[in-house]
This record gives C-alpha cells, structure tokens and sequence, in this order.
C-alpha cells in the first residue's frame, strides 16, 4: 500500500531523517514511536509532501508521490492529520467536514452524505457541535475533529501525528478507542506518538526512530516487551515502568 | 452648520463605502497570503479607464462585469509576477514588488490613455433626490449599493460555498488545508484576483465622481489602505468599519475645518489606533511561538 | 586595512569632481547624486538594518529641506546651523513617527511611515502662513563663513557632509548599536532576552535615520533653490526605495551606487542613443546569466523571463523615438528584476562574488582550558507562588509553586503541552502571570519587560532557535554583551579610544565565549548556515555574555546528535561550577537525570511532583503522566 525507500529529508541543508524504509500493508495500522526529536513529525511530513525529500521516494499503490505537493499527495488518497489538530478554527465543525472531501475523487452527493453520516455516527459528539466555531472546541473534540475531517477525505491511508498530545488520561483513551475502532474496520494508518505504550498497544507493525533513523521495527506485540524500545523513548530510564 | 450635517454625513457614507471597498480588497488577500498589492491604486485605475473604453461599445451596465473580469486576471498576473517570486526576499521584498508592478502598469496606461484625466460618463441622471433632509445624487447611491453588493456577494461567495470555505481554510491554516487536498498556491492567486477585481469595480463605480485618469488610485489606494489598516487587515468588517470612520472624518473636516486638511484627522486616527492597538481596531494578534 | 585604498581612490574621485565636470549641468548632478546619497544612507538605518520599509521618508526629507529652506530665508542662517537645525527638527519628528511605529511590522509599519509623510505634505501645502504652501520657497545661495558659496564651494560642502556621514553610518553599524538594530531584524524577542530594550533601539534608529535623512533634505534646498510640498511625494519615496534596493541594502556603497542609478538613469533615458547602447549591453549580460544558470541547471521557462523583458525593452528602445514617455516602466522593470533577481542589490551581488567563503574550522573541541563563560557568578533563586496563567478560558499553567536554589541544576519534565514552555516564558516576561508572584532572588518579577528581567540576571536560550541569523557568530554574542559597554553613543559615532578599548576587550570576550562552546572556529560565519547542533550552542554562548545568574535552557538537546549531547552535557556542568543556576526543560530523560540536582514534573500545567531525579522517577503520578491512559487503551 505504502512503500517508503531510502527516504532522507531536512530543514535547509541538513537531513533531519536519514535513509527510512518503510512498508505498509493494506489494512494495517503501523506504529512509529521514539523520543522527541527523533524525526517521527519530519517523516510524516515528508510521506504527505509537506517537506520535499532530499532522496529516496514514497510510493502509493505503486505510485510515486516524490515531489508532489501535499494537496495533490492527499488527492491521491493519502490524508495526514498534522501535530496539533491544525483545525480551521473560525470555521464550523460542519464547514471543517465539508473541506476534508474538497478534493477526493468521489464527490456524489450521496457518496458525501453517506460518510457525513458515518463520521457522526463515530463522533456523535461532533453531531451537537456541528454549527460551532471549531477553534471553540475542547482539545479532545478538536482532535476528534481533526480525525473525522480526515476521514472525510476517504482516504487509502492515513497519517495520525500525536493524536494524543495535550489530552487528559481520559480522553486520550477515548481517541485511541476510536483508533481501534478505524483499525477493525480495516482501515490502513501511520501513528505517530510519543507514548509508545499507547501505540504499541492498538498497532499491528511498530518501527522505532532514533536522531532520524529507524533503529528497531517488528511486530508491535513483540516490540512492547522489549528494553531497547524503552531505551529509545524515555532515554534509558524505565521510569519504573516494568 | 449644523443644518447641513445630514448632507455631510451622506458624503462622508458614500466616500466611506468606497474606502471599505477597497479596503475590503486588501483584506482578501492579507488573509490568504499575510501581503496585500500595494500597486492597488493603480488596479482601481486601470479598472476605470478599461471601463471607460468599453462603455461606448457595451454600454454600461454590460461594461461592468467585464471590468470585474478584468481586474481579476490583473489580480492573478500581479500574484504570478510581483508576490510569488520575492516571498522570500528580505524585508518583505513583495511590498516593493507590488508598488514596482503599480508604477509599470500606471506608465503603460499613461501611455495608452494619456496622462489627462477624463470624464466619466454617470449612466444615471444628474437631479439630486431628497433623502431625510439631505440631497443625494442618484450616483452616490449607486457607488454605496454597488460597493455593498459587491462586499455581499463576495462575503457570501466566502461563506456559502465550498471553494469560499476553502478560502477561509487557506487563510486559518494554510499547511492543514494543503493536506485536506486544497491547492494553497490557486487559492491565494484566486484571492488577488478577487482583490483587483474589487478595485477595478470600485474604480468604475467612483469614476463618474472623481474623474479618471492613471494617477486617480493613488490617493484612493492609500485611504483603503488605511482603512484596512485601522480595521486591521484580517477583518472583513473592520475593513468596512475603517472606511466609513475614515470616510466620514473626511467628510466632516472639509465642511467643518478645511477642504485642504480633509485627510489629516483619518490619518491621525490611524496613528493613534496602531500605537495603541498594532494589530487594528477589528484585527487580532496571530499568535507566534517561541 | 586593504580595503581602504579603494574607498579613498574613489572618494578622491568624488572631490575632484569640480575638475572633471564638463559643465554646471553636470556638477549640479553630482551634488544632487551626493545629496540622495546621504539621505539613502539614512534610510538605509531603517532599510537595511532594522530591516522594515519605511514609506514615510519623503516626510522627514521634507521636514529637513523646509527647516533649511525657512531659516535661511526667515532668519538669514549660516548653511551649519540650517543643516544641524534640519537634522536636529528631523530627528525629533522620527522619534515622534518611532511610537506608532513600534509595534508594526510589514505592511502596518509601512502604511505607518507613510501616514505619517502624507500628514506632514498637507501641513506643508496648507500652512501658507508658514512654508507659503504650493507657491514654493525660493531659497537663497548658501552662506558659509560669512561668504556666499558658489556650485563648486557648495558641491564641496555637500561632499564633506556626504563623506562626514559615511564615516559616521560606517562607525554607527560596526556598533554595538548597529548590532541590536540589525538583532531586530533577527529576533526582537531575543534581543529583549539579552536586556537590550527594543523599544529603545527602535527609537534610537528612527532617530538617526531621520537625522541623517533630514540633512539630506536641508542640502537638497540649497541645491534646488527652490523647493515646494509638491515635490516631496509618494514617487519619491519610491525612487528612494529603488536607488537603495538595485544598490543594495545594509551597505554604505549600495547607496553610493543607489544614488548614482536614481539620479543618472532619467538622464540616461532622455539620451535615447546611449539607451539604446545600455539596452542592447543589458540583454547581453542577462542572456549570459541566464544560460549561465540553465547551464548550472536552472529549468523551466521562469529561468528566461528577464532575458525575454530585456529583449522586449531593447526592442522597444529601437522602435520609440524617445523613452522618456516609458521612464516609469524602465523604473518598475528594474526594481521588480532586482527584488527578484539581485535580492542583496547591485554591490552585494558584487560583493558575494568577489569575496571569498569566510574560512570555518567546524568541529573544533570545546577549548577546556578557556574558563570565560564558567567565570563564577552567584547565583540567584527563583521562586514561584501560586502562579496561573491563562490564555482566554485556558489554563496553561495552574497554581504553580516552586523553588529553585541557587548553584543548582533544575529541570522541568513533562509530556508535550504540559505548561514547560509557558513556565520559561512566563519567567522571562513574555507572559504575564493572570495570578501568583514570581521573585528572582528577593526582586519581583510579575510583569517586569523581558529586558528588566534579563537585565537582572536571568537569560534563556530558545526552543525554537532564536539567533540573528543574517549577522556573524561573534556579532551574535556581541549583542549579549551589549550591556558590558560604558561608553556611549558619541564615543561609538566618533570610536573614540574608550570605544575602541572596550570593542576589543569585548570582542577577545566574545571569542572567549565561543571557544568555551567550540565555536572558536566558526566566528566570523554567518550564524544562520551554522549546523543545527551548533546554533543551539552559540544560543547558550550569547546567553552566557550577559552574564547571568541564572540560565533557562529551553530544550537545549532538541535535534542534537547523540555525540553533541555530550558536548552539550560537558559545557553545562562547567557553567553550573562557575556557580551559576541554571533551569534546564529537556525531553532527553537521561540527560535530565545526569545533570539535575532536582526535578519539577509539570502536566496539564499542575506540578504533579518535585524531588530529586530518584524520587521523581518511582512517582506513580510521574509514570502516568509519561505513559497516558495505557490501560484503558489496551
């Protein structure tokens, strides 16, 4: 589904992220965990074409995303819900919907209508807000948002950037609830999260960064348990974790 | 003096529209793009002296939406070739851009309609109506409803459709709508040809009034930009909000003080507002992390 | 020293003019060349250093002309005194346009300088009683020691003042003041960091600016002798602006050159002949640079559109008899290829190709022996008391109290939007607590400026690097050591020794600092194409140059390399023996836990727990914190 080879990127003329290979497989979700700084934001950003590669290349269903700018990148089916929501926040909740289909291929109005009301059904929370202002929502309905107007997008593949930063416990697990949810229904996402518990807990595939190379990937079941995965995210110290 | 107030306060109403439009104008591209075309003046013109060549041969009222059409694609040709290039130049490189762009276009309009300024004709009668005790020309009241009009279509263009939406998405966050699939660069030529074309009508709706020559946008140009100023630029209200308050202090000092020092008080206002308040009067800080 | 000889040659070039003049036709250039040069040299303090565009400059030129033009005709002054007072009426109205000026930037700031002069035009037209408004002012020749001067004693006059300001503007960058103009360009919240007041600087420049630019308009009187309101317009700013941008900003010879093109090129454009020869030479040259560039690997038709519009004028110039009628357009063309293509102006393009890479010795050892930034201090505490702070209805940071200790290492953890950053910010008066009080030693900090609180003893590097990035690496540090200077403005115009002494001892600190970092290699490179690693480095060396008692590291290893984070360790255990304090906020757990004597865990901006690193880490609340809702998600 998504192939990434050799890929290397950077802000000015240094590479931030060196050489990634990536693979993933139709319907599964994929983690990529690792302490900040890691390179995990900068990768997503180039997978969606907000950054240009410095070599390597991305492919989609075999075809080749370099150097396309993100909106044809998301045109194609692969849609990034960016670090820190990045809602349009004078707009409605219903507008910020609207605009996540702006440019898929499946522009029917029943088509539409019949995502519209499969988003809301997913988020009934979004349903009460619709006309609100969505810079006026909580962080947890705003990262709610942000997913459902991503999925407006029907989209072959999906990027998720800390969909858990800045959210309470709580809420934190009702938006991976939900990531468990998308996951069961088959759909094929890319988590970005710096709480590697939480990702390799829903995950299928988990691939570990460290100073902008992959330095573990395996199944997430097996990379849980693992002491070099914890090395990576919190530097060494288990916090007490075991 | 003060008999004659309503007929002050109608001039400075119907000046004050136009200030809106076209600080309106500037604020639609700020948004997208956080620059405006400050060769503005010289679309308000080129605007008017198209539509005075084409009035003969269309007719009025079918000259306007070619003007509009018009000041469109002089939009989009001023975004392709003053803005986009030198967004990354130092010390906003597009400002001086956008004025070398204006003194080019006001010299080959000089050259193709001379340097004189020509009358306009009004396509309405020249009796003035009676309006609660102040007289108004038929064509004051077409510059003010032709001004809203125009602001209301395009307010409803942004609010009511989903390429409008897109807009308004572009200017919240442009990084996200590129991921939603909008094209970010369209968007913000779209919106300087959507800027220039509210100049070029403005040109043509002011035109009967003030004469119309290359050189009419200049002070135009600079009185919308104050108003967008004051407003605040990121405001489609305080757009218009500006324009009348400049509009009408205008207005009122001429009668009441000097034609001469008419554009003293707007400008003091807009001093006094951006030492107080540097984001505008309507206008709110974009917030910059460190 | 070697680049003297030239600038002599050439100013001695410009004395002789007198000599060489073919006629006062010419010589009457020459002065007016001169003229718009000095009142670029001003406008470069605005353009090129502080790095805003001010539209407004015709005002204060026209302030300057009309001080001159009315007391030497009111008042029989003597050319000096009409000069001075010019510059002098100047300056206070730029100190008067630096207020709503402030905080403007962009286009604000633009339209700002511009109401301004469009307000000064109308007094000027409409107070006849004072200027005899459109009607002009004749003013008489100028009076030097009691003599009337002829065009040669008054090109002379204006060449002295011409070369009189050059050295002045030339001494005024090399400053420490030069230096915190151009750091607002760079960053004004650094800048504050440092103690350093933007505002001030800010005035400061347009005060300057304005003076240098008023006696420009005092000259221009005499040079005239006649001026009115009308020519003092909107075109002229914008002749302005272009003389200063084809020539290049932030540089005394792009407005020498500027001045030359400005004045020259209407002439050259009545002499349709020589046109047509410069036009045919200008689409040479383009062509060569273009294949040149496609040659390079430039693609795309973009790469030929300045050789296709010099193509075009070349015609244009063949099939017209005259270009007079298309002087704008020639002036508009060239200031769009020069926003475009000649970004840094005619001499800095120059300058880029002639002078060669500044040498760099990249990846030289921090100096171990140098002990300049570990020269102890004492340090200071802080303490935090109930301290909120809120952004509209959000709480980023809630009832915090807390203490850090003098000589000590203290970190702040917390997962991403805990409140680290508003905590830093709200300590560095970027923020101002909603409630609470916050002490820096026994002083009050709540809602002291950035700069008061920099100014007393705390400094901070950036999350997201805050460096001058157009300026060199030592001049960066320089600007931390702004306040280590007892001599004054006057010594800095004139270098007096005082001056020159402590710019040097300063300088040897600077490099000091820098060598204690391991940037001794690297000073005089621009400090924008320094490595990642390396610039959050010179951030902690231009902290350090203030001296502080206590240093705020806002995630200091953020992007480092594993083997800079060891460097990075080393260095702060060397400033922390110097006696200092210092806060560090830092994702690399392990790099908290080897230097920090405690820790503060901050989430959802509560302090959830404080002790030393053991104590921390076994927290149960620390542990839920890093790892969120694991439970309920699995």
């Amino acid at each position: 589904m998504l192939t990434i080879e050799k890929l290397s990127a950077g802000y000015g003329r240094a590479d931030v992220i060196h050489h990634l290979d990536m693979e993933v497989h139709q319907g599964q979700l994929v983690c990529l965990i690792g302490g900040n700084g890691a390179g995990k934001t900068t990768t997503l950003r180039t997978i969606s074409g907000m950054l240009r590669p410095s070599g390597g290349r991305v492919l989609l269903d075999g075809h080749d995303l370099r150097g396309l700018p993100s909106h044809r990148v998301s045109a194609l089916g692969l849609v990034h819900v960016p670090e820190g929501r990045k809602l349009f926040a004078s707009l409605s909740v219903m507008d910020n919907l609207r605009l996540g289909a702006f440019a898929r291929k499946d522009r029917a109005r029943r088509a539409l209508a019949l995502d519209l009301d499969f988003v809301l059904e997913v988020f009934p929370l979004l349903r009460e807000r619709r006309s609100q202002q969505a810079g006026t929502l909580s962080g947890g309905e705003q990262q709610m948002l942000a997913i459902a107007r991503a999925l407006m997008a029907r989209p072959q593949v999906m990027l998720l950037d800390e969909p858990s930063l800045g959210l309470a416990p709580k809420l934190i697990s009702e938006v991976y609830a939900i990531i468990s949810r998308l996951r069961a229904e088959g759909r094929t996402m890319v988590i970005v999260e710096q709480f590697a518990n939480l990702a390799l807990a829903v995950a299928d595939h988990a691939y570990v960064m460290a100073n902008g190379s992959i330095v573990r990937e395996g199944p997430a079941r097996q990379l849980r348990d693992d002491e070099g995965v914890r090395q990576a995210y919190l530097g060494g110290h288990s916090l007490g974790l075991a | 003096m003060l008999d004659l107030l309503p007929q002050v306060l109608v001039s400075g109403i119907s000046l004050g529209t136009i200030y809106g439009l076209i600080a309106f104008g500037y604020q639609l591209t700020y948004v997208t793009s956080r620059t405006v075309n400050f060769g503005q003046g010289e679309a308000l013109a080129v605007g008017a002296l198209v539509g005075l060549s084409l009035t003969p041969v269309l007719g009025y009222w079918a000259m306007l939406p070619v003007v509009i059409v018009f000041g469109g694609l002089y939009g989009f040709v001023v975004e392709r070739i003053a803005v986009r290039p030198t967004l990354d130049s130092p010390s906003e490189g597009w400002i001086l851009a956008t004025i070398a762009f204006g003194i080019v276009a006001k010299n080959v309009s000089e050259n193709i309609w001379g340097k004189e300024d020509l009358p306009f004709p009004s396509p309405l009668p020249p009796q003035p109506i009676e309006i609660g005790g102040a007289f108004v020309m038929p064509t004051e009241l077409l510059i003010v409803g032709g001004a809203l009009l125009l602001m209301v279509a395009i307010e409803v263009f942004n609010r009511f459709t989903l390429l409008g939406r897109a807009f308004a998405a572009t200017a919240d966050e442009r990084e996200a709508a590129g991921l939603m699939g909008i094209d970010t660069g369209k968007v913000i030529s779209g919106s300087f040809a959507l800027s220039c074309a509210t100049a070029a009508c403005a040109g043509v709706l002011v035109a009967p009034v003030t004469l119309t020559g290359p050189g009419m946008g200049l002070v135009l140009a600079l009185k919308g930009f104050s108003a967008a100023i004051l407003g605040g630029l990121t405001s489609g209200l305080g757009a218009v909000a500006g324009g009348l308050l400049i509009g009408l202090a205008e207005a009122l000092t001429a009668f009441y003080i000097s034609t001469g020092y008419k554009e003293v008080p707007g400008l003091l206002i807009l001093l006094a507002a951006l030492t107080l308040k540097p984001e505008g009067l309507f206008g709110h800080v974009l917030a910059k992390k460190v | 020293m070697r680049a003297l000889h030239p600038t002599l040659a050439v100013f001695a070039l410009m004395a002789s003019v007198p000599l060489l003049a073919p006629n006062a036709y010419y010589l009457h250039l020459a002065t007016v060349v001169l003229v718009f040069a000095v009142a670029l040299l001003g406008l470069d303090i605005i353009v090129g250093q502080v790095g805003e565009i001010s539209l407004g400059h015709f005002g204060l030129f026209a302030i300057g002309a009309y001080t001159a033009g009315l007391l030497s005709v009111d008042a029989g002054a003597p050319l000096a005194v009409a000069l001075v007072a010019a510059g002098a009426f100047s300056a206070g109205f730029g100190a008067v346009l630096a207020f709503p000026a402030l905080r403007t930037h962009g286009p604000y700031f633009a339209m700002v300088t511009l109401a301004f002069a469009s307000i000064v035009q109308v007094v000027l037209n409409e107070w006849t009683g004072l200027t005899q408004g459109a009607r002009g002012l004749a003013v008489p020749k100028p009076q030097l020691l009691g003599a009337t001067l002829d065009a040669t004693g008054f090109y002379l006059v204006v060449f002295v003042v011409f070369a009189l300001v050059w050295i002045l503007v030339g001494n005024l960058a090399a400053s420490r003041y030069g230096r915190s103009f151009q750091a607002l360009q760079g960053s004004a919240i650094a800048l504050e960091s440092l103690g350093v007041s933007a505002t001030a600087s800010k005035i400061l420049a347009f005060c300057l600016s304005a003076a240098v630019t008023g006696v420009a308009g005092g000259l221009y009187a005499f040079s005239e002798e006649y001026i009115t309101p009308q020519a003092f317009n909107f075109d002229l700013t914008v002749v302005f602006l272009l003389a200063l941008i084809v020539g290049g900003r932030a540089n005394r010879w792009g407005a020498l050159v500027g001045a030359v093109v400005a004045v020259w090129l209407p002439n050259l454009l009545g002499d349709i002949a020589a046109f047509r020869v410069m036009a045919v030479a200008a689409v040479v040259l383009i062509l060569g640079a273009t294949a040149r560039s496609v040659a390079l690997g430039a693609r795309g038709w973009a790469a030929w559109i300045p050789a296709a519009v010099a193509v075009v004028v070349a015609v244009a110039a063949f099939q017209l008899e005259t270009m007079t009628e298309q002087r704008l357009s020639v002036f508009g063309l060239l200031l769009l290829g020069a926003i475009a293509y000649l970004p840094e102006g005619l001499v800095g393009t120059l300058a880029a190709a002639w002078r060669p890479e500044p040498a760099s010795a990249p990846g030289a050892p921090p100096d171990q022996g140098v002990a300049a930034g570990a020269g102890s201090v004492d340090g200071a505490t802080i303490s935090f008391r109930g301290v909120t702070v809120r952004f509209g209805g959000l709480k980023a940071i809630s009832d915090v109290s807390t203490r850090i200790e003098t000589a000590s290492v203290h970190g702040l953890i917390g997962p991403n939007g805990a409140g680290k950053s508003t905590f830093v910010n709200t300590l560095t008066g970027l923020y101002a607590p909603s409630a609470g009080d916050i002490r820096i030693g026994d002083i009050s900090i709540t809602g002291a400026s950035p700069a008061r609180i920099a100014r007393l003893g705390v400094a901070r590097t950036f999350q997201n690097i805050q460096l001058f990035g157009h300026m060199s690496v030592i001049e960066n540090v320089l600007v931390g050591l702004h306040l280590a200077y007892r001599s004054n403005l006057i010594d800095a115009l004139v270098r007096s020794r005082r001056y020159r002494c402590e710019e040097r001892e300063n300088r040897e600190r600077a490099q000091a600092l820098l060598a204690f970092v391991g940037l001794a290699g690297a000073a005089n490179r621009d400090a924008r194409s320094l490595p990642y690693g390396q610039q959050r480095l010179l951030e902690i060396a231009r902290a350090l140059a203030t001296e502080p008692k206590v240093l705020l590291l806002d995630e200091p290893a953020a992007g480092l390399l594993p083997s800079d984070i060891d460097a990075l360790v080393a260095i702060l255990r060397r400033v922390r023996a110097g006696g200092r304090t210092l806060l560090l906020i830092e994702h690399h757990i392990d790099m908290v836990m080897a230097l920090c004597d405690r820790i503060t865990v901050l989430d959802f901006g509560e302090k959830i727990a404080e002790g030393r690193p053991d104590e921390v880490t076994s927290d149960p609340k620390v542990v839920e914190a890093y790892l969120g809702a694991t439970q309920a998600a699995a």
